[in-house]
């Protein structure tokens, strides 16, 4: 029997059912639509969740911390301080450790600064955090300029996109701008460009013992800027690594000698999907680590259970509707049972009967899946409507849109087939029963 | 009497049995039948009812197996030592069914339900209408294609039996009490129709009460009590029987299916003989 004269067939059957066939695949619409409104929320909130925490800033980057991690960002999240071992130091040797793994394309210790510094601009202060780095990391941690050179020298820093940024940085509270109710107007961010060259001045602040306040006055040079890469990096500004070491040196009140060990090394891997095997590489010689990745990781782990666990609230309904079309499946060889023979009177295998069976088992399903995902586009749309009408009613204008369902392509179509595999799946016993039929007693029945 | 021993049967039954447990009740519907079936002929089992005629013509068709006996074909296959699908290739190729009670797909019209075995032999649409259409023109329903079997009479639906008994070109046509749901008139129109095929050529056998079928028969098998009594000489007995001969073995029917898709069928040539 070829393909064809199988649809045919099938077809010709589903038309003579077709009450049935409609009341059947009404079942399955609901249970498909269940399941794609319930995964579509489910995404909808990991999307939002995700758009919330901001930019993970670079995926493929892992920050190692000496031992004893004290790296610990919430249950769950990320940040394994386990294994760390008080004797492990983050030296040298450690770091031509992880340069030698396999996926590393560059490592490079960091140093921060552990005093107080302020920096002034435009008459503005600012505290943005630093950052020491090695004079010419920057480039091959894959951090791209926005303007000027990523190559530190001594004095010089390298900024991030965001360090001069009004939504971070800037204390003031100045009479000078057009205030509104909500404070004084902030000052314009100023262009990468235009810092490039500048010279700015740093105040470092300590206090002695009798709590006197002593500052050290320093010229910086801004060498470049770098590009938003999204996360944490874009408020920190980059000095080198012998500045750092210079100024904590100044901030430390007891007399240290040179640095044995790192407070803290980022490695750069090539592939996200690597990050993972570094990490526990790394973690296995007694370093403590965080990266993005894995917090990316930990969260999506969180919805994907999610997802699973409202998709599966959803496959209830298309369970009931299985049960549905077994028994419409049932009940039709019943009324087909002396056509059946009929049909193995005139040559048909067993297989044969099965695949007609099996086959209107299955576009049951079929029509009822795709039906259920259109139903579930509908709603989704008329839902979105409802939300954003009341958004308006609430708060005028506030909110950027939201998108609480978040249909994807794979998940319609993993729906229909998934719908389509329902039905095959109920379809196999009543197809298997009526393939075995005895021909002679398929042929007496009435 | 017809059978000449040296002629080669297209099946040879032996010592067929074939017992039904009902309940704790063992019923022996045939206790031991051993025939032939010549190639060519009309063969009317007659008998009263539950005397197994109708149990040994299912077992001949491949619907059911006998509880001990061989059914060897010409191609000297014995079709009760094959699986299921061995069973359902031997149906599809050997046998065509006309039933008492017409049996078609409600649903389909008349054309369809003779494509119908077609399809399962995989036989291509066109191909599968044409042939259809030559063998509704043959059984006298050329104008009655497109019809469902409730739009037409009785006798009207068991020739479009018969149209599809024969679309696989068959070595054997059965016949269950073909007449016995229609009318006389009717019942003697279908007998033609019978009579006018076996001249053409094809193979019957056909399980009756109906004593005027005799009249048509080359031998009458009478049966009692899952036994054959005797064999008579059918009204037709002196009347040479006009076969195309089976040869091979039951692939090579699959040559004449094949041959349906191309149009020549060796045993189909019969029809053509009788249509010209």
């Amino acid at each position: 029997m070829s393909q064809r004269d199988l649809f045919g067939l099938m077809w010709a059957n589903l038309k003579r059912m077709r009450a049935r066939v409609t009341l059947t695949a009404l079942g399955v619409v609901i249970g498909t639509a269940a399941v794609v409104l319930l995964i579509s929320l489910a995404i909808g909130l990991q999307t939002s969740a995700e758009a919330q925490l901001g930019g993970f800033g670079d995926l493929t980057t892992i920050e190692v911390f000496a031992g004893g991690g004290m790296m610990s960002i919430g249950p769950g999240m990320a940040a394994s301080s386990s294994g760390g071992t008080d004797g492990v130091k983050l030296d040298r040797a450690a770091i031509e450790a992880f340069r030698k793994m396999a996926h590393v394309v560059a490592v490079s210790p960091k140093g921060n600064l552990s005093g107080q510094m302020q920096i002034e601009f435009n008459r503005e202060t600012y505290f943005p955090g630093a950052t020491g780095l090695e004079p010419d990391v920057a480039p091959k941690l894959g951090w791209r300029l926005a303007a000027g050179r990523a190559s530190i020298g001594r004095g010089q820093i390298v900024i991030g996109q965001k360090v001069l940024a009004n939504d971070f940085g800037p204390v003031s509270f100045g009479p000078g701008g057009g205030g509104s109710a909500y404070g004084p107007t902030p000052a314009p961010t100023p262009r990468p460009e235009d810092l490039v060259g500048k010279a700015l001045n740093a105040e470092l602040v300590k206090y002695d013992d009798e709590g006197t306040e002593i500052t050290r006055r320093e010229r910086l040079r801004v060498a470049g800027v770098f590009e938003s890469s999204g996360g944490q990096e874009d408020y920190s500004l980059y000095m080198g690594l012998d500045d750092v070491d210079t100024f904590n040196r100044w901030f430390s009140t007891e007399r240290r000698n040179a640095r044995d060990g790192y407070d803290n090394v980022v490695v750069k891997v090539d592939e996200r999907t690597e990050v993972r095997d570094v990490q526990k590489g790394i973690e296995d010689l007694g370093f403590s680590t965080f990266s993005a990745a894995q917090i990316l990781e930990s969260i999506n782990r969180t919805f994907i259970i999610m997802q699973v666990v409202l998709g599966g609230i959803g496959a209830i309904a298309l369970l009931v509707a299985a049960f549905g079309i077994a028994n419409t499946m049932t009940m039709a060889i019943y009324e087909r049972t002396r056509e059946i023979g009929v049909m193995k009177a005139i040559g048909a295998t067993n297989r044969d009967v099965l695949k007609v069976f099996l086959a209107e088992a299955g576009a049951i399903g079929a029509i009822g899946g795709v039906a259920g995902v259109t139903l579930a586009l509908i709603l989704a749309q008329v839902i979105e409507l409802f939300l954003r009408a009341m958004m308006a009613a609430n708060a005028q204008g506030s909110g950027e849109p939201l998108n609480l369902l978040i249909t994807p392509v794979w998940l319609a179509l993993f729906a229909i087939v998934f719908a389509i595999l329902v039905g095959l799946m109920s379809g196999i016993y009543p197809a298997l029963r009526a393939a075995n039929l005895r021909p002679v007693q398929a042929l007496r029945s009435d | 009497m017809a059978a000449s021993t040296d002629e080669t049967p297209v099946l040879a039954l032996t010592d067929i049995r074939r017992d039904f447990r009902m309940g704790r009740l063992l019923v022996r519907a045939l206790r031991g039948v051993t025939m032939d079936v010549l190639p060519g002929e009309f063969l009317v089992v007659m008998g009263p009812s539950g005397c197994g005629k109708s149990t040994l013509l299912t077992l001949i068709g491949g619907l059911d197996r006998p509880t001990a006996g061989s059914i060897v074909t010409s191609g000297d296959e014995d079709i009760t030592r094959g699986d299921e699908t061995a069973l359902a290739e031997y149906r599809r190729r050997w046998i065509g069914f006309i039933f008492q009670s017409y049996n078609l797909i409600p649903t389909m019209t008349a054309r369809q339900n003779v494509e119908f075995p077609l399809v399962f032999a995989g036989i291509g649409r066109a191909a599968r209408r044409a042939r259809a259409e030559a063998l509704l023109k043959r059984v006298g329903l050329g104008d009655r294609m497109t019809h469902r079997p409730i739009e037409l009479s009785g006798g009207q639906q068991q020739r479009v039996a018969i149209a599809r008994a024969l679309a696989n070109a068959p070595a054997i046509v059965l016949g269950d009490e073909p007449t016995g749901n229609l009318d006389t008139r009717s019942g003697q129109e279908i007998m033609d129709l019978l009579l006018e095929l076996n001249r053409a050529g094809t193979t019957l056998i056909v399980v009756t009460h109906d004593a005027r079928l005799c009249t048509y028969a080359h031998r009458v098998v009478r049966m009692e009590d899952g036994v054959v009594l005797g064999v008579d000489a059918g009204g037709r007995a002196d009347e040479p029987r006009r076969s195309v001969p089976i040869e091979g073995d039951t692939r090579d029917v699959g040559v004449t299916a094949a041959a349906v898709r191309g149009h020549s069928i060796r045993r189909r040539r019969s029809f053509t003989t009788a249509e010209a």
